[in-house]
């Protein structure tokens, strides 16, 4: 499996990793704080990583 | 349970960090998206030519096999005239005229990643213009959904290159697993170019919203903007070359109508 790191978390990051996720890639992203709406794009990501890693 | 996404705490202005979570995720591709709009001209260089310096000193460090996306700024070239495309040498003088703190800062940091790629470093910088989409809550688009929620619809004259962010982030998976690309640079863009008006019709349509329409020539919006968005209105009417993104991408259709959905939709999510 092919990894990817991305750096920050923010709009482009989130849609990049479930991209990436989606494409079948092992994904890691940097954080600095995961306040306001940043929270959301966390929870969307680990929730969208334990549906793949089940299917 | 072992999940394949895993979020990490870093400061990625802090190298020993960085280097340290690289050699540990032993990456292929690592993706910076670090960015700001505006902010002190010290905060403006640590995001866009120390961070992505850091980040490709470390892969140096780690390996060299790793590729790196960076991802910059239509605006990193400045304004050099109103059809821009890939100049003929990177971010050199005689092409670019970068004059805001924010366009200098995004074009040393570009120019910052081409000098290591002389030590090796295996890397793509991508401009994208105007990137708009689900999770996108920046200034510009907050602010025009506040409006358009209270029923003032701004009629903004004036087009603009933008690209969907489905659109990007194919566009950048596509460039990280080519050979082809290495050591370049380009622009990312739909070759549509939108009303500025379009994105605040499109959301009231969304939002059901039959309000006030008002028309405003940019240069009336310009002082109730965000600093770093009203720096941007000078690119209004400037078009950017799509020729790179074809390329990679093919021809897309324009993305404005699901993109726009998608932002309304998000922004409810968060904002009510």
């Amino acid at each position: 499996m092919e990894r990817a790191l991305i750096i920050g978390l923010g709009f482009i990051a989130t849609n990049l990793a479930k991209h990436l996720i989606n494409e079948g890639y092992d994904v890691h992203v940097t954080y600095r704080s995961v306040r306001g709406s940043k929270a959301l794009m966390v929870k969307d990501l680990l929730e969208l990583g334990t549906e793949c890693k089940a299917a | 349970m072992e999940l394949n996404v895993k979020p990490h705490k870093l400061d990625p202005g802090n190298y020993d960090e960085l280097t340290k979570l690289i050699s540990g995720v032993k990456p292929n591709y690592v993706f910076n998206t670090v960015g700001l709009l505006s902010g002190s001209w010290s905060d403006l260089w640590n995001a866009h030519v120390e961070v992505p310096r850091n980040i490709a000193r470390a892969i140096l460090n780690v390996d060299k096999s790793i590729k790196l996306i960076h991802i910059s700024a239509s605006a990193a070239s400045g304004i050099i005239g109103n059809f821009i495309k890939e100049e003929p040498v990177h971010c050199d003088y005689t092409y670019v005229r970068p004059r805001s703190d924010y366009e200098r800062s995004k074009c040393d940091g570009e120019r910052t990643i081409r000098e290591l790629g002389n030590e090796g470093l295996n890397y793509v910088i991508v401009r994208p213009t105007l990137v708009y989409g689900y999770y996108n809550d920046h200034d510009e688009f907050l602010s025009l959904y506040r409006f358009v929620r209270r029923g003032l619809i701004p009629r903004v004259q004036g087009m603009v290159n933008a690209i969907y962010v489905g659109y990007l982030v194919r566009m950048l998976e596509k460039l990280a697993v080519s050979d082809e690309y290495r050591s370049a640079f380009l622009y990312a863009t739909e070759c549509t170019m939108y009303s500025i008006g379009d994105f605040a019709e499109l959301m009231a349509q969304y939002l059901g919203v039959n309000g006030i329409r008002i028309p405003l020539p940019p240069r009336l919006v310009s002082p109730f903007l965000p600093s770093g968005v009203r720096s941007l209105i000078k690119y209004v009417n400037v078009q950017y070359g799509c020729e790179s993104t074809t390329r990679v991408l093919g021809v897309v259709e324009p993305g404005i109508g699901v993109g726009v959905r998608e932002m309304v939709d998000w922004l409810r999510r968060v904002y009510g």
